[in-house]
């Protein structure tokens, strides 16, 4: 520590707090070197410093002049009695100059100190003002601005009798931090930086102490969304269970959604839910003729030993653009792809379908979809599977099934769980793919289909009670 | 689904069960329980049961679950001596008429009410909104057979149901309710009747009846027809009504039908025949069951079955139309079975599972981002033009053709304009803010079978005092390793503080500090940064 910080965290140590002024007399520093030193070791928190502002009112040159003649109005008032006089000649005798003379007069008036009417003036009353006991006291020396009374100083200061001038004194007190650099004759430093350690400048020097009372800013961490982490779960619980996962395109055409899959054009199931229709692209093109003309037979007359729909089936129905309704399309595309393979195919699809919107219903939503083909597979398996889904994914503590119906799917099934604090619930649709859909897909071993919805289970899982709100923009619940 | 409201005490007394047994039954025969209101059923058929939409169809199918009533309803039916004649040109038209005649009628109002809704659902759901089919009923009393099915012109004239005066067959159709409804299935100048032989028009077909002809309480012989253009669909039908009449106890009689060329006997109602070969419907089902249990299983749909040498010969009544192949007497059997009395068989194949590469590379980068501190938010993917605008995008959306609101009309291509409203939504909640989005996006693309292609895009923005576009491409090289940075501009982003991001030559991006007008419109008021990415574009 210099030798000037020591003398001024000296005189601080046995005269307590001191003005800067105070130091500057005592360590014989200047003033502004005091100042600067002060500022210093306040940053070191070494001192605290506390800024002061006084302000004083003294007596203008006016003032001096007027405090040595009197007031104008009461030089006008002193050569009155309390019988009324000409207003002339008063002002005559009063020795006032002319530029005196309106300002007596209007105080005069103002301030009802006379009785002026019909040109003739007389005295009302002659005390000491109390603007003349401040006039009187500021003579000698000025005072602080807050020991005049307010009125007063407005009014002299209107009148220009008195300035008020503004002082800072800085104040500083030794703080424990430099109470503990003075015994120890140690610097304090708050933290340590790569100066210090290529220097070793921190040698010999002491840490601030660290305060146990500030306030802890907690790290803002990442976050991932609680609906995304439900679906990556369930994700999880299908890989574990061997399915690989597929994915699929949110527009599709009418084709892939519904004519794969057996739904005849003009059948009313083809409604088993309402389709959003795309506006602009309106069609889109349909590859792979085989498969459509095979599609085609197999709604018009059948195929493999099925009567058909019996219809005339559309292409340019089947080519229309619309955003995917269910997740089935998904697995026809698939299945063309890979002709009989035994496999277990899984997919979380997002699905649009034109509806009411409620608490429990939106128009875009996620189901849980898939199938297993293989030569083996059959009706009861079917149920093991559904079964599986219902206790693995929903937690579920029982199930039940019942018998449905799906365009694509016979034997069809629905299946029911009953889930912990929601009691029984469907939870989704099921069934053997058809042979008429099978035959035109190329595949020739039975493959069973599943969609289940999740998100009910999401919401008990995320703990909302409006569907809508797996989607929250809200960011205190998506940070918490 | 297709929903009936059956009187639960009538159902009750026909079936003649407990109403738990019946309650917990009708699921399983194909009958959801919707709700019961004022001692009413209103159930839920499933579409391919056009013979459940009555409520004697649920009490024939209750009684063969129960047992009470097993295998085919044999059905036999005299000759009324009632003939239809078809013209050359009514067939031109609308080439299927079917009928038959019912004696012995007695309906009460309410009962002529379910008649009504039943006729009017088979005609929405088997009748194709009567195209396929579509059903009259008449009351007999004043009508004088042979009916005559023939082609008449715009200017036939007669008093229709629900009108208070004659009118000719042009103005039922552009001025009735139900004329111009279904005008739409009648085109040409000549148009199809069914007239009596007093010259009584029975009905504008497959439009409206004539209001002489109108089945009341008071009707004690009924008159049925089905025209339309499939015929197995319309004897299916007709053969539904006639099931049903004949289980209330009613006299079904057969009609005569002479086409120029032809002359049958309707309802027709021979069985229709299916086989399966006992091996395979067990295969199919996956547990143990020998041809006797399947055959009671079918007895207890209503379905006739004999077996010869492994093979099962079935008979399926003439009102069921909707087997097309034998594995619909695989789903018979396991109804007649019980769902809930198979066993389900605990998975066993074998195989490996794993994600798709897609969709790792979505938790790939969520990951890194939510590393980096970045909360993750999920928005929807149908958008409007008005968000899209305020968010002054320049990317085309594609819009839907029959939203259900304009606020979601649209699908999104691109993610920027939620990401900023999530940020509007949340000016009162601590800064900064630091948020992003892995999602697909809809664009268009000529050179897909579908002309639009799903894209994977991200989406980060941070909003905090100090934000700028020094910390949005610092989070780009984050994500891509070496990126290369082009002066860009675009209307949302301040002119001079935008960049386009390349890799390997390929733009896959753009980063920049947000246009204050742009904030202001959202009502931000901190500055935000950020960049949107295709992670992807298609699927693979």
């Amino acid at each position: 520590m210099n030798s000037n910080d020591q003398a001024i965290l000296k005189f601080l140590s046995s005269s307590g707090e001191s003005s800067a002024k105070r130091v500057s007399g005592g360590t014989a520093l200047s003033y502004h070197t005091v100042m600067s030193l002060l500022n210093g070791l306040s940053e070191k928190l070494l001192v605290t410093l506390r800024k002061e502002s006084r302000e004083f009112a003294a007596l203008s040159e006016e003032g001096k002049t007027v405090v040595e003649k009197g007031l104008p109005e009461k030089r006008l008032l002193k050569a009155l009695t309390g019988k009324p006089v000409a207003l002339d000649e008063a002002l005559k005798n009063s020795g006032l100059s002319d530029v005196e003379k309106p300002i007596a007069l209007k105080w005069v008036k103002q301030k009802q100190l006379a009785k002026i009417e019909n040109g003739q003036i007389s005295c009302l009353k002659n005390d000491e003002t109390d603007v003349e006991k401040v006039l009187a006291v500021l003579k000698r020396s000025e005072q602080p601005k807050a020991s005049v009374p307010q009125n007063v100083l407005t009014e002299l200061m209107q009148r220009r009798l008195v300035n008020v001038r503004g002082e800072k004194e800085f104040f500083a007190v030794l703080t424990l931090d430099g109470k503990k650099a003075l015994e120890e004759d140690v610097e304090v430093v708050g933290q340590l930086t790569p100066e210090m350690l290529k220097t070793g400048a921190w040698k010999g020097k002491r840490f601030r102490a660290y305060d146990a009372n500030t306030s802890i800013v907690p790290v803002q961490r990442g976050k991932k969304h609680p609906y995304g982490k439900f679906i990556d779960n369930i994700k999880e619980k299908l890989v574990g269970m061997g399915f690989r996962e597929v994915n699929g395109p949110l527009v599709e055409m009418e084709f892939w959604n519904m004519d794969a899959l057996f739904m005849a054009q003009d059948h009313p199931a083809r409604e088993i839910h309402d389709i959003f229709y795309l506006d602009d692209p309106v069609k889109g093109e349909l590859l792979h003729h085989d498969l459509v003309n095979d599609v085609k037979t197999a709604h018009e007359k059948g195929l493999v030993g099925s009567k058909g729909w019996r219809y005339s089936w559309s292409e340019e129905t089947a080519a229309r653009l619309i955003a995917r309704s269910h997740d089935t399309g998904i697995s026809a595309r698939e299945l063309f792809k890979k002709g009989g393979e035994t496999d277990k195919v899984f997919f979380v699809a997002h699905v649009f379908r034109p509806d009411e919107i409620d608490w429990k219903h939106f128009i875009e939503f996620n189901q849980l979809g898939g199938y297993v083909a293989g030569p083996d597979i059959n009706f009861r398996e079917l149920l093991g599977y559904l079964k599986t889904f219902a206790v693995e994914v929903f937690h579920a503590e029982d199930v039940k099934f019942a018998p449905s119906y799906f365009p694509f799917t016979e034997p069809s099934v629905e299946l029911y769980a009953k889930i912990p604090e929601r009691g029984w619930a469907e939870v989704g649709g099921a069934g053997m793919f058809r042979p008429e859909m099978l035959k035109a897909l190329n595949v020739d071993v039975p493959v069973m289909a599943w969609g289940l919805g999740i998100d009910r289970l999401a919401m008990l899982t995320v703990g909302v009670n409006d569907i809508r709100e797996l989607y929250s923009q809200n960011l205190k619940f998506l940070r918490s | 689904m297709v929903s009936i409201t059956v009187s639960k005490k009538k159902l009750l007394d026909l079936v003649g069960e407990k109403e738990e047994a019946v309650l917990e039954a009708l699921p399983q025969v194909k009958c959801n329980v919707d709700k019961e209101e004022d001692g009413k059923l209103s159930l839920e058929i499933t579409g391919d049961r056009p013979d459940l939409l009555s409520l004697y169809g649920v009490v024939r199918a209750l009684k063969g679950f129960f047992g009470r009533e097993k295998g085919m309803p044999k059905a036999k039916y005299k000759p009324s001596g009632v003939k239809i004649v078809v013209s050359p040109e009514a067939e031109k038209i609308r080439p299927v008429i079917v009928g038959a005649v019912v004696e012995n009628v007695k309906l009460d109002d309410g009962e002529i009410a379910d008649l009504f809704n039943t006729q009017e659902k088979l005609d929405l759901t088997n009748g194709r909104k009567r195209r396929k089919v579509s059903i009259g009923l008449y009351d007999m009393v004043k009508l004088k057979p042979p009916f005559h099915y023939a082609a008449v012109d715009g200017s036939l004239a007669f008093k229709p149901l629900k009108a208070d005066k004659k009118m000719t067959v042009k103005q039922i159709l552009s001025e009735h309710e139900t004329g111009k409804e279904y005008a739409h299935l009648l085109q040409g100048d000549k148009y199809p009747a069914l007239i009596d032989s007093k010259k009584e028009v029975l009905s504008l077909i497959p439009i409206i009846n004539g209001v002489s002809s109108s089945v009341t309480s008071k009707t004690r012989k009924m008159f049925i027809d089905h025209t339309g253009t499939d015929f197995f669909a319309c004897n299916a039908s007709l053969n539904i009504l006639c099931q049903d009449f004949a289980d209330c106890g009613f006299d079904v009689k057969t009609v005569h039908v002479e086409h120029p060329h032809k002359k049958i006997v309707t309802p027709d109602t021979t069985p229709h025949e299916m086989t399966i070969k006992v091996k395979d419907a067990a295969r199919q089902l996956g547990f143990d069951i020998d041809e006797k249990q399947m055959m009671d299983c079918l007895a207890r749909q209503r379905i006739d079955a004999k077996e010869t040498k492994g093979t099962l010969a079935c008979l399926i009544p003439p009102f069921r139309p909707d087997f097309l192949h034998s594995v619909d007497l695989v789903e018979e059997m396991a109804l007649g079975y019980g769902y809930n009395a198979i066993k389900p068989q605990t998975p066993s194949l074998f195989t490996r599972g794993s994600r798709s590469d897609y969709s790792l590379l979505q938790e790939q980068y969520r990951d890194v981002m939510t590393g980096a501190g970045f909360t993750e938010v999920m928005t929807y993917v149908l958008t409007s033009k008005e968000k899209v605008d305020r968010a002054l995008s320049e990317q085309e959306i594609i819009n839907i053709k029959n939203p259900v609101s304009s606020d979601y009309a649209a699908l999104r291509s691109s993610l920027l304009p939620n990401l900023l409203e999530v940020l509007s939504k949340n000016t009162d909640t601590y800064y900064p803010q630091k948020i992003f989005e892995i999602g697909e996006v809809v664009v268009k693309d000529p050179s897909t079978e579908t002309k639009t292609r799903t894209d994977l895009h991200l989406c980060a923005l941070v909003a905090h005092k100090d934000a700028s576009l020094t910390e949005a491409v610092s989070l780009a090289s984050m994500l891509a390793k070496t990126v290369i940075l082009k002066s860009t501009e675009t209307r949302q982003f301040i002119p001079g503080r935008a960049a386009s991001l390349t890799v390997n030559s390929v733009e896959f991006g753009i980063a920049g500090e947000i246009h204050p007008q742009l904030l202001e419109n959202y009502k931000i008021q901190m500055p935000v940064a950020g960049l949107e990415l295709t992670l992807r574009t298609g699927l693979h």
